[in-house]
């Protein structure tokens, strides 16, 4: 199973949910589905700065699993981090979202 | 006013993307048509955008926009709009993509395609008004 997860929700959605479950599942090769996507909201994009240790380390299995990353490009403007994302990370909406999944296509959408 | 808590601003105080984006979505009237408005442009991913502009017989004095609701035009367009006023035509026709992007350096090269998009819309609206200007 092919899935997509959005992280929507502020607070711990990142360093709990992505931070201590799914990164590390996706790192151990045991998270039990095929991960195509992960788009970021609002704060949620903090992680994704240059430098931002999860964040790195996301991206590293990102390229290894070719997994698309992308961030809000209204959130990233707003919280003046749009050019200081980790390299090949880019800012996006929705319609860049779905251009990009056209080819791979995940079977569930999971907002968090 | 600057806003900073908002990225609304640069060190020095001018506009960031997000500033004239949100100066756009505070002002905006989209649902009114254009006066005399120039031909549509369109852009990669369905974008587009088109000015209306005024003049005084030598320089623009006035300039409107419509675009689609991509962050990046919107606020390349808002700059734009301000930008030009008080320029004479042949001014703006030398302008390039790159003048817009030289205030903009915030904006990630995947998003720099929109300074080209709203730039063409600006010139062809320009070229638009002088050709009907002609006797």
């Amino acid at each position: 199973m092919k899935v997509a997860y959005i992280f929507s929700t502020q607070g711990h959605t990142v360093s709990y949910k992505l931070g201590q479950m799914i990164l590390p599942q996706l790192e151990q090769g045991r998270h039990g589905a095929e991960v195509v996507a992960m788009f970021f909201f609002e704060d949620n994009c903090y992680v994704l700065q240059m430098g931002n240790p999860l964040g790195e380390r996301l991206a590293q299995v990102a390229r290894q699993q070719n997994i698309l990353l992308m961030c809000c490009d209204h959130c990233c403007y707003e919280r003046g981090i749009a050019d200081k994302l980790i390299a090949d990370v880019p800012i996006g909406c929705f319609p860049d979202l779905y251009k990009a999944l056209a080819g791979n296509m995940p079977d569930q959408v999971i907002t968090l | 006013m600057a806003d900073d808590k908002h990225g609304t601003t640069h060190l020095d105080g001018s506009l960031t993307i997000y500033g004239y984006f949100r100066r756009a979505y505070r002002r905006s009237a989209w649902g009114e048509a254009l006066p005399d408005a120039g031909p549509i442009v369109f852009g990669p991913d369905l974008n587009c955008a088109l000015f209306s502009l005024e003049f005084d017989g030598a320089c623009i004095v006035n300039a409107a926009y419509r675009c689609t609701t991509c962050v990046t035009l919107v606020a390349f367009c808002e700059h734009l709009s301000e930008l030009v006023i008080g320029l004479p035509v042949e001014h703006v026709l030398r302008l390039e993509a790159e003048h817009l992007l030289h205030f903009h350096q915030e904006v990630p090269f995947e998003r720099r395609d929109r300074a080209l998009l709203a730039m063409n819309a600006l010139k062809i609206a320009v070229q638009h008004f002088v050709q009907r200007s002609r006797p």
